[in-house]
């Protein structure tokens, strides 16, 4: 039988770890089908960095708030908006546990420690979500709202 | 159902943060702020960590878990409340392995043992709105189940301590 976690125990795993690296962090915005954390470290130079078209935005200096209890969400300060980099539908984003710039998303994989969770229209199941998912490409973004607050069973 | 995914290299980190006892809340047993083991002084307060291991067939939900099987619990390890002074301790290992050692208690009752369950409250009231607990298989070496132990077969009156390596997942639904 697979091993049970419940809703507070995962919060209390999470939000230690995202607590250990409080500070600002940048948020990357993609379309497309969301992938497993290990595909996007292993394919980041071919598929992920801000040459492909399906990297939308990106957000520097987000700020991820502590809850003081469990039942409580990780809630962002929200970072500036930005201009869309192309044109597309927000599907899924990456929560980087370092603050790097737009201009270096084209490099190197900024860091190997970063967290992949859905983006969405206000209402949606995105960690991150808009008042609409579509970007426009050189068009200003701005984020809604972010939140992480982890359930299930 | 949505998911977020840890990097290989989030998860490493969780374990030297969760790994290491941090600085109980008193008061906020339910803040992010407690480590999974959150009472590593001993003293007999809260928040404070039990290990539970059962026999029969293990439930699906740690509610049911609590407060249905009394009668099918075997040995109960409770932080500083089984032998004064003595403490859960943990050791945090390469990646995301955490090893949880606890204190020594005798077995009140004889079986073989099946499941265990681990938990952080502050009495036995189990409120599940507040309790953080991890409820898994238990098995010998080669079984494959979430907590190892070199005998399954528990007998009353005798004195054990669990050595117990958890791995931490990488993928949560919410």
């Amino acid at each position: 039988m697979t091993m049970l976690w419940n809703p507070v125990a995962r919060r209390i795993f999470l939000y230690r770890g995202i607590r250990d690296r409080l500070g600002t962090h940048a948020i990357t915005i993609y379309g497309g089908v969301q992938p497993s954390a290990v595909d996007f470290a292993a394919n980041w130079a071919a598929s992920y960095t801000s040459a492909n078209p399906n990297f939308l935005g990106h957000y520097p200096g987000a700020v991820w708030a502590m809850p003081d209890t469990n039942s409580d969400a990780c809630s962002l300060t929200l970072p500036a908006a930005q201009n869309a980099v192309n044109s597309g539908t927000a599907a899924w984003g990456i929560l980087w546990m370092a603050n790097p710039l737009l201009a270096a998303m084209g490099g190197a994989l900024p860091t190997t420690s970063f967290i992949v969770v859905p983006a969405s229209a206000s209402g949606g199941a995105g960690v991150i979500q808009f008042t609409s998912a579509v970007f426009t490409a050189a068009a200003s973004k701005a984020i809604l709202s972010g939140s992480i607050l982890v359930g299930g069973t | 159902m949505s998911q977020i995914q840890l990097s290989p290299v989030f998860t490493a980190g969780l374990a030297a943060a969760i790994g290491t006892p941090y600085t109980a809340v008193i008061g906020t047993r339910n803040s992010a702020q407690n480590g999974f083991i959150p009472n590593p002084s001993g003293a007999n307060s809260w928040p404070r960590p039990w290990l539970i291991l059962y026999k029969g067939a293990q439930p699906a939900s740690q509610v049911a878990a609590y407060a249905t099987r009394q009668a099918d619990l075997l040995v109960q390890w409770a932080d500083g409340g089984n032998t004064a002074g003595a403490t859960f301790t943990q050791t945090t290992n390469a990646n995301d392995l955490t090893t949880i050692i606890t204190p020594v208690a005798g077995a009140s009752a004889s079986g073989l043992a099946t499941w265990f369950n681990y938990f952080v409250t502050a009495d036995l009231a189990y409120d599940p709105a507040i309790v953080w607990s991890v409820m898994g298989s238990v098995g010998l070496p080669g079984s494959g189940a979430d907590m190892v132990l070199g005998d399954t077969n528990i007998v009353a009156g005798l004195l054990y301590k669990a050595v117990w390596p958890i791995r931490w997942p990488s993928a949560w639904n919410f």
